[in-house]
């Protein structure tokens, strides 16, 4: 069973982080026979902590990750981001979307042309070389419409949004394509329709690190999760190699782990904020940041919310929440007035309060109340599409300010594109079109929420000068050093993050097994 | 009105528990009592209302909107009146309980 492995070994490789990509890469590297110290700052929950949190003893206040930030520009700046600090990260917390990129959206320098004000770039990866790795990724997750798994059944608020996206001319809606299982699998049992999934999957029913990867690995014999453990800083030797992780317990005592080889895989704010946190002597604007793009390109989706009083009873807390898409708009057509593409995804309230909590932000009153008192008749649905990555969009350090562990806050900073708002006005209209189209009675558009998706801060690039790391998220400056998140996007596309971040952490894992068993590292 | 007054029970019991919430009922209190002269409880319906109006930009407002949905909107009671389900995994999710049960939309 699960192995420990001493302080000293210098020749574990050290994860940093256990969600989609750590987690992932973590059982990866195990399976192969690479022994792996995994260091995650949350506490290890069981399954039958996971409850829903429809009502006021919500989940989200012990998974979210609250240390504290400082967000500027367009972001809610008091609001947590969609981070968790929990052992399986932000798949606990999910909701299980799991498509894949087009082919074009890994080329959007040379397919959308020099947009002023965005920093496009290619990968240096095209979509042929991540499918062998996308087929393993939804096998691993079970992934619905792929691997012969039938699609999940349409809930109410989904047979809503079916309806209406073909009577306005629609061609491709269905359940999704879900890491949540429709039939038992992989000794998880099939959804049961319980509804907010983003509480944590109480059954397992879902695709989560916490009971798949991080089980699977400890079986090896290979690898070792320390949970309530937050990486510090990461040193070096003198020859520029990473040769150690320094970090904290949940009472303030430090250690240090040596390692060959660290990963790291906090997601997109922790990731550059631990590399720009390390900064020393040799490596004096933080390691692996020759080309000054450590934590610049932050990408977090355009979004937007669109929520209506339909004509019949919809009950939309009902069954899984996210099993639901429009694919239409995703391709890539700039006749719209945008380059890139948004899905349109069903998402239900997040229960009673939360929905008149969100749905207009500061709206009270006799007429507000009488808005939700419609609250069986809401439908809902979220749009997510393309942002465009900016130089000046990113995380930087504060300058004095310091969190419980002595270490700079980070500061993070996000304004829209034009291309950005363009996007989300034309996707407003094709949500409202939607649910004008069943008669809707109202329709309500509601801004971007401060939980989207993170993405960038850590590119890929051909080229060293234009990212962070290579095509297999080595690190250009430090090869010992890999980036095993969301954060080595080069683009950001229409598409929920996960699957992506799941399968570069598979072609990851192969690449430096290899390199290692090559004495490479 | 039984709903609104458990409400502020839920608030005042919480005010009781913390002074900060305490402090800030008080303020509100003094506030719509000063506003108009009259003390709240003898404004009509309509004054009322523009009182609160005068005060959505204060600092309370949004904290005591906050809490008020939180307390009128939580109550399990109330949750029912409205149809909200809430959790479901204590009855086996909501399969075979209506989550596909819809029966307004028609075919084409």
């Amino acid at each position: 069973m699960a192995k420990t492995f001493d302080l000293k070994d210098d020749s574990v490789v050290v994860v940093i982080g256990s969600g989609a990509g750590g987690g992932t890469l973590a059982n990866e590297l195990a399976q192969i026979g690479v022994d792996v110290v995994c260091l995650e700052a949350g506490e290890r929950l069981s399954i039958t902590d996971l409850r829903d949190y429809s009502q006021a003893d919500s989940m989200l206040g012990r998974l979210t990750w609250l240390d504290k930030r400082i967000g500027t520009g367009d972001l809610h700046a008091a609001l947590p981001l969609f981070v968790c600090k929990t052992v399986g990260g932000t798949t606990v917390q999910w909701a299980g979307a799991t498509l894949r990129f087009q082919e074009h959206e890994f080329k959007t320098r040379t397919v959308y042309g020099d947009i002023e004000g965005a920093n496009l770039l290619d990968w240096p990866l095209s979509l042929r070389d991540l499918e062998p790795f996308y087929n393993e990724a939804e096998d691993k997750m079970g992934v619905t419409g792929t691997h012969g798994i039938p699609r999940l059944p349409g809930n109410n608020n989904y047979r809503v949004l079916e309806a209406g996206a073909r009577r306005i001319g629609y061609q491709s809606v269905h359940t999704g394509n879900m890491a949540i299982n429709s039939e038992p699998r992989d000794n998880r049992p099939a959804c049961r329709q319980i509804g907010f999934c983003t509480g944590g999957c109480a059954i397992g029913a879902k695709w989560s690190t916490l009971y798949t990867e991080i089980p699977k690995a400890e079986a090896t014999g290979h690898f070792e999760l320390r949970p309530n453990s937050m990486a510090l800083r990461l040193t070096h030797g003198s020859q520029g190699c990473i040769d150690g992780v320094i970090y904290a317990d949940n009472a303030g005592n430090h250690f240090e782990q040596k390692t060959r080889a660290v990963c790291v895989a906090g997601n997109s704010v922790e990731t550059p904020r631990l590399l720009l946190n390390s900064e020393s002597y040799e490596f004096p604007q933080g390691l692996a940041n020759t080309s000054g793009q450590v934590g610049r390109n932050f990408m977090r989706h355009t979004t937007g919310t669109v929520y209506a009083i339909m004509p019949g009873r919809v009950s939309f807390e009902r069954g899984t929440q996210m099993a639901g898409v429009v694919t239409d708009e995703s391709a890539f057509d700039p006749r719209r007035g945008f380059v890139g593409g948004y899905e349109i995804e069903t998402l239900p309230g997040f229960g009673l309060v939360n929905l008149a909590t969100n749905l207009s932000p500061s709206a009270w009153g006799s007429d507000y109340a009488q808005i939700l008192e419609k609250y069986e008749y809401f439908a809902g649905l979220w749009l997510v599409g393309e942002d465009l990555p900016q130089a000046s969009n990113g995380v930087t350090l504060h300058p004095t300010e310091r969190d419980q562990h002595g270490l700079s806050v980070p500061m993070i900073h996000f304004i829209d594109h034009p291309n950005d708002v363009a996007m989300r006005t034309h996707a407003f209209r094709s949500g409202r079109a939607i649910y004008e189209s069943l008669s809707a009675e109202s329709v309500f558009e509601l801004p971007p929420g401060p939980s989207t998706h993170n993405m960038g801060t850590c590119r890929q690039s051909e080229k060293p000068r234009d990212g962070v790391c290579n095509a297999y998220g080595q690190c250009h400056d430090i090869p010992n050093l890999f980036i095993s998140d969301g954060s080595q996007f080069t683009s950001s596309s229409a598409e929920n993050p996960t699957l992506t971040i799941v399968a570069l952490a598979i072609r990851q894992a192969r690449y430096l097994a290899d390199r290692l068993r090559r004495g490479e590292m | 009105m039984r709903h609104y007054a458990a409400a502020v029970d839920t608030l005042r019991k919480k005010s009781h528990a913390c002074t900060a919430i305490n402090d800030l009922l008080l303020d509100v209190v003094a506030h719509v009592d000063a506003a108009h002269g009259l003390p709240w409880v003898d404004l009509s319906a309509d004054a009322r209302r523009a009182v609160l109006v005068s005060l959505e930009r204060t600092a309370f407002f949004p904290v005591l909107r906050t809490m008020i949905i939180a307390s009128l909107y939580g109550n399990p009671e109330v949750q029912k009146m409205f149809g909200y389900g809430g959790s479901s995994v204590e009855f086996g999710g909501y399969i075979g309980r209506g989550f596909d049960d819809i029966d307004w939309l028609s075919d084409n």
